[in-house]
């Protein structure tokens, strides 16, 4: 319940605090929301000897709409990611994934960055932004550099980001029409997945599928993009015949791990379920007739 | 440093401290501002007793480092009450039956005033998905959505006397 | 009623708002870890995290260094300074003298020395001058240990040689036997047999505040004060003492607000004694309290059962006889109740059914998992569990309707008293009415053309019915639920009544209650009384708040107190008045003749009590006080020649119906609507009696669904927080439909029967009932718990085998 000693600071700038990752990459720990650091610190899983506390540095935190689709910053809470006009018009599977994490008070203060950087394997905006083919943004002292999402999950907890990098922001592409869902099954509403699911669909003039990613969360030790989804559903009007197909090798294609609380089998199955059913939910938002 | 300098109100008074950076905000209300009825009832933030507002919007307080407390301004229980009585949401807990053991009530109250600030007129399925993360092992939380949609018409009749 | 006992009930029965609020809602509300005393020191403790081992050295060398550090000891300390753990509940180690229940205990001292036997056994303990640098200095003991294989099997445990205990000759700590009648006859000859094996999980109550104890030695006083969040403040002084082998010290236990207890506060702990030990050696206050994490291991589980039924029915569904065998998962042998559980269980598998024949065989069993002990509806949650689920496999099997097969079963309304087969006394009851109430109030009619009609879509809902006898308010020979409660009352000088009460204030607005009852019987304002709880200086009561007790014996011996005091005014007022003390009523705090003239107030016989004495009767003493005692009607201490013996005075009942749609694609069960009909007796505070309904029905889900305590091969306990230890939220509580029957208690003054357990012990069995129904296309039984929707998941799984249904 209380966590060891460590030293704190609290810059004022993102130079100051990508100054400070890079003079002493091995012990600084950065503090987002730090809904996910207090537990680790309060049961003593971590015993970092620096945290630099990045809620005062401005212009990492906003919501924009841009031609080329929406920009948020890394340190944008889910709360407002959840609750943002934009967001709900422009990429309204991104802020039904904000409003099944945790709980409210935990979103007042959880943010994009922190919660992607975490990289729990069931957290829930990984699977998101694999789905959306997002983009993000790391800055360093040497620059910026952009990482496409699905190279960011390297592992377990582990991100592609280097030791003086921080994120700052997330590009979700524009599509000219898409549909998504997230689907997101737990034992009780807002805990971790058992097994969540972010389907993202791009429609051409006739509704048929052009594209389609499916992400996987709590699925494997990092989000898993299924893959050959665009080849399974492409051409398609996601009949119920096909979504079968596609959640049957979504299933197939994955090895969930065994856990005492959730067994392998169940997950697998409900990767099945629940597939089917976020495709199913996608086509009936799309208003698309199979 | 290992030692932070904070200056922060809580419940529209202002406090200053020095405390170690590892301090929990909780342990700051706590402890060093000796305002107990905000309680510790988990250590993964899961439970909501400690749930307190902060700059406005409802947190876990003991997800929050004391150090963040700078600059804030804190609202606690404690600050609830005015010089002309209870809260319409306290006054509604109490008609509704809605706190047994009491342990949890502070962060229902709390998470009540947060909520219903942006949710003048919740639905019951609103109220309940803002309170999903307060548990309450006494009550079975029936009568606390019952005490905020009192609370919500009880403010809604005389917006004057709405809390924090 | 005469004009002896109070004529106008102006506040039993109203939805008085609860007294104990005020506090609560500003905040101000005192708990165990909001008391700061000066120079209060901490203690943490140092935590096996090996479910069986022997420690091979403990080296505190480390922590003694760390700073802000005052004192650390381990287990050979406290060993050579303390006497094990006093054998709560009883107050001896043979407590009975019948050849059953047959009963064992061991030797654990508040810190273990050669051995630990679950994860969570304490090795060491640190004092430090803040919580902050304590667990700093935890972290720095070093403990060694030899593993050493783990049993976590119950059943196993009962004939596996490796022995949790070295000088037992096998791991069963507890038996117990009965036999009534040619059960295995009957049952050869019966029309048909229903037996099954159903495995009952391992949960827990967590209330919302852990356990926590603080004490502090007062050498010139020779006063030991030791503040505990407990429910049995005072059994305490006596277990403390004996433990620390201290009979010089004074002790005074004192139980402030308690943020919930549900059985987990009951027991015997080994910090209750080491905490009193570091404050007598350190003379300085200590407090500890625990995480939520160490509340995991460290407090008590409870409910895991391995229990086997066969039950004989008639063609027409009449039970013939019922055998039981019960096998309790004791984890370690801790003082803190578990014992009864096999008992409680086995005595009351028939519940509310006719039963003349019955054998049963029950054991407690011991294993490398925390303790368990007892738990909301102790014992009964489990009881009631399995005999509901064969009788709606008996009507099944009898092509019966399920509420019909009870009713030809129910101990019917004029057989009351009723004495059970196993000799406890039934007070009184409508069992069919209340089902049938129930049954018809669900409108279970039109809820099966929704039924058919879902079924159309390819949905699958179902109605489940349960019915649950719930028997309270215990006691047990040679030991500190000694079957009686006492309350004392005083009117002061100026009229206003101060109630003392042994019980302790968790939640169950026993302030509240008890104030509308006194303010009754002395015809006064309830703002003008005040209730005390929990404070062993102020009252030396034996037992405390368990079993619903309150209803039964409080509120009797604060009737009869306040009764006492009543008689005493009204004879002074009638001697004041000239006229006879039986004509006189009191109400609005001012006491009457017929006449509506004649009268002097409460406050006016109260200044005379004390002051004017000259003016009192002949030959009586001043003052205004009543301190009666009340003890258990309908109950024994001993056993008979048979083993039967009446341990429970009062018997609350309730039917519960359930209507549910059960997700086939992922197990979820959706509640739909939720029904109940419950028969408490009188009712002090009808909106306590529905919140207090309310939350066990809640507690009640957790544990059918949410809430499983899940150890592996090697005792390691998977959830120990509160992120993997699903207790219900917000979302997971259906709207309830509460109704009512009121049949008093016949044995009591008040005739309250107590509505504080009862709701925890639906859910179970009336959504196991459900889903059972929703499910009947595939002929699936529900058996085990919880239902977890991978469980429920797997019934239909199984049943399916791939086919069509797990239709997503």
């Amino acid at each position: 319940m209380i966590p060891s000693e460590f030293e704190y600071v609290r810059p004022n700038s993102l130079d100051e605090v990508l100054a400070l990752m890079h003079e002493r990459p091995d012990d600084c720990r950065v503090m987002a929301g730090g809904q996910s650091l207090l537990p680790m610190l309060k049961l003593r899983i971590i015993q970092p000897t620096l945290i630099v506390d990045l809620s005062k540095i401005l212009g990492v935190s906003s919501i924009a709409v841009t031609p080329n689709g929406i920009e948020v910053g890394a340190m944008a809470t889910e709360r407002a990611i959840e609750l943002s006009g934009d967001v709900r018009q422009k990429c309204p599977m991104l802020a039904e994934t904000a409003s099944v994490i945790a709980d409210p008070h935990i979103r007042n203060l959880g943010t994009i960055g922190g919660s992607l950087c975490f990289a729990d394997p069931r957290g829930d905006l990984p699977a998101c932004i694999l789905a959306l083919d997002a983009t993000l943004t790391a800055a360093s002292t040497t620059g910026t550099r952009t990482i496409p999402a699905t190279e960011f999950f390297v592992g377990p907890f582990t991100t592609a980001l280097r030791e003086d990098e921080l994120l700052v922001g997330i590009s979700v592409p524009a599509k000219s029409s898409r549909t998504g869902a997230y689907l997101k099954l737990s034992k009780r509403a807002g805990d971790f997945a058992v097994v969540a699911v972010a389907a993202d669909i791009e429609w051409d003039r006739d509704r048929v599928c052009r594209a389609a990613r499916v992400a996987l969360c709590a699925a494997g030790p990092v989000p898993i993009v299924v893959r050959g989804m665009t080849e399974l559903l492409g051409g398609s009007r996601l009949d119920d015949k096909k979504i079968e197909e596609a959640a049957r090798h979504a299933s197939d294609s994955t090895e969930p791990f065994e856990d005492p609380l959730v067994s392998a089998d169940y997950r697998s199955a409900m990767i099945h379920t629940m597939v089917t059913r976020a495709l199913r939910l996608t086509r009936e938002r799309a208003g698309v007739n199979p | 440093m290992k030692s932070v300098h904070i200056e922060t109100t809580i419940n529209g008074k202002p406090y200053t401290f020095d405390v170690p950076a590892r301090l929990l905000l909780v342990d700051l209300i706590r402890d060093k501002a000796g305002l107990t009825g905000t309680h510790v009832a988990c250590d993964t933030g899961n439970c909501g007793a400690c749930t307190t507002i902060f700059n406005g919007v409802s947190v876990k307080s003991c997800q929050v480092l004391a150090a963040r407390a700078d600059g804030a301004t804190i609202g606690t229980v404690e600050g609830l009450r005015t010089a002309n009585g209870l809260d319409p949401i306290q006054e509604a807990f109490w008609d509704c039956d809605a706190a047994e053991c009491g342990f949890c009530t502070s962060g229902m109250l709390m998470t009540a005033v947060a909520f219903l600030a942006d949710n003048p007129d919740p639905s019951e399925d609103e109220i309940r998905s803002a309170f999903k993360g307060n548990l309450c092992r006494c009550t079975g939380y029936l009568n606390i959505i019952k005490a905020v949609q009192r609370a919500a018409a009880l403010r809604r009749a005389s917006p004057a006397r709405s809390g924090a | 009623m005469s004009s002896r006992e109070s004529n106008r009930r102006k506040y039993v029965g109203q939805e008085v708002r609860r007294k104990e609020s005020a506090d609560a809602l500003v905040g101000g509300a005192e708990y165990l870890s909001d008391i700061r005393l000066p120079r209060m020191a901490y203690a943490g403790l140092v935590r096996s995290p090996y479910a069986h081992a022997r420690i091979k050295n403990v080296d505190l060398s480390g922590a003694r260094n760390s700073p802000g550090v005052i004192a650390v000891y381990s287990g050979d300390d406290l060993k050579r300074a303390t006497n094990p753990l006093a054998p709560f509940p009883f107050t001896a180690q043979q407590p009975y003298s019948s050849k059953y229940p047959k009963l064992r205990f061991a030797d654990h001292y508040c810190l273990a020395t050669d051995k630990v036997r679950h994860v969570g056994e304490a090795v060491a303990v640190v004092v430090a001058e803040d919580r902050y640098r304590c667990a700093d200095a935890v972290q720095e003991v070093r403990a060694d240990y030899e593993p050493l294989p783990v049993m976590v099997d119950a059943e196993k445990a009962m004939t596996h040689p490796q022995k949790i205990y070295e000088d037992w000759d096998n791991n069963i700590q507890y038996e117990y036997r009965f036999s009534e009648g040619p059960v295995a006859e009957l049952l050869r000859k019966s029309h048909a047999v229903v037996k099954e094996t159903f495995n009952l999980h391992r949960y827990t109550g967590t209330p919302m505040e852990g356990r926590g104890v603080i004490a502090d030695f007062n050498r010139p006083k020779n006063l030991l004060t030791v503040w505990d969040s407990t429910q049995i403040p005072h059994a305490l002084p006596n277990l403390i003492l004996e433990s620390l082998g201290r009979e010089d010290v004074k002790i005074r236990v004192v139980c402030p607000r308690i943020g919930g207890g549900f059985g987990i506060k009951w027991g015997f702990h080994s910090e209750e004694v080491l905490i009193p030990w570091l404050s007598l050696t350190l003379e300085r206050p200590i407090a500890w309290w625990e995480t939520r994490s160490e509340h995991m291991v460290a407090s008590h589980h409870s409910r895991e059962q391995k229990i086997t039924v066969e039950a004989g029915f008639s063609a027409s569904g009449e039970i013939t006889a019922i055998k039981g065998r019960v096998i309790v998962d004791l984890g370690v042998a801790y003082p803190c109740g578990g014992t009864s559980l096999a008992f409680v269980t086995a005595n009351f598998i028939p519940g509310p059914y006719r039963v003349s024949n019955y054998e049963a065989e029950a054991y407690g069993v011991v294993t490398n998992k925390s303790a368990s002990g007892v738990l909301r509806a102790n014992g009964k949650v489990e009881s009631n569990y399995v005999m509901e689920r064969i009788m709606d496999l008996a009507a099944r099997r009898l092509n019966l309707d399920r509420a019909e097969i009870r009713r030809r079963n129910f101990v019917p309304p004029d057989a009351f008293p009723y004495t059970c087969v196993t000799g406890s006394i039934y007070d009184s009851g409508r069992y069919g009415e209340c089902l049938t109430k129930a049954v018809e109030l669900a409108g279970v009619s039109s809820l099966r053309e929704d039924i058919a009609k879902a079924a159309r879509e390819g949905r699958y809902r179902g109605i489940g019915i349960g019915f649950m006898l719930e028997p309270l308010s215990s006691l047990r020979p040679n030991a500190y639920n000694s079957g009686y409660e006492t309350a004392q009352i005083r009117v002061d000088q100026v009229g206003k009544a101060w109630i003392v009460s042994g019980d302790v204030n968790m939640g169950q607005a026993h302030q509240t209650t008890l104030s509308q009852i006194v303010a009754d019987e002395l015809g006064i304002d309830i703002n003008d009384i005040e209730v005390f709880e929990g404070d062993t200086a102020l009252l030396s009561s034996n037992s405390g708040s368990y079993a619903c007790r309150f209803s039964t014996v409080t509120t009797s011996a604060a009737i009869m107190a306040a009764r006492t005091i009543r008689e005493k005014m009204l004879k002074i007022a009638g001697h004041l008045l000239q006229v006879d003390a039986d004509r006189l009523d009191i109400m609005g705090g001012i006491i009457s003749a017929p006449d509506g003239k004649t009268s002097i107030t409460v406050k006016e016989v109260a200044n005379i009590a004390y002051y004017s004495v000259n003016r009192l009767p002949k030959g009586m003493e001043p003052g205004l006080f009543g301190h009666r005692f009340f003890f258990n009607p309908n109950t024994s201490f001993t056993a008979d020649e048979k083993g039967r013996s009446a341990n429970f005075s009062t018997y609350p009942y309730a039917a519960h119906v359930a209507y549910v749609e059960v997700d086939p694609g992922t197990g979820q069960i959706k509640i739909l609507k939720y029904v109940t009909v419950d028969d408490c007796g009188n009712q002090v505070n009808p909106m306590v009696v529905r919140t207090q309904l309310t939350g066990g029905i809640a507690c009640g889900i957790g544990g059918a669904i949410y809430e499983e305590l899940v150890y592996d091969e090697d005792g390691q306990l998977a959830n120990s927080n509160f992120s993997s230890y699903l207790i219900p939220s917000m979302l997971e509580m259906p709207n309830l439909e509460l109704h009512h029957m009121i049949t008093p208690m016949p044995f009591t003054p008040g005739g309250f029967k107590g509505a504080g357990e009862i709701g925890a012990i639906g859910p179970s069995l009336t959504l196991a009932s459900a889903v059972e129904d929703a499910l009947t296309p595939l002929g699936i039984k529900v058996i085990d718990l919880p239902l977890k929707p991978e469980k429920v998941w797997r019934l239909i799984h199984e049943a399916t085998k791939g086919g069509k249904a797990g239709a997503t």
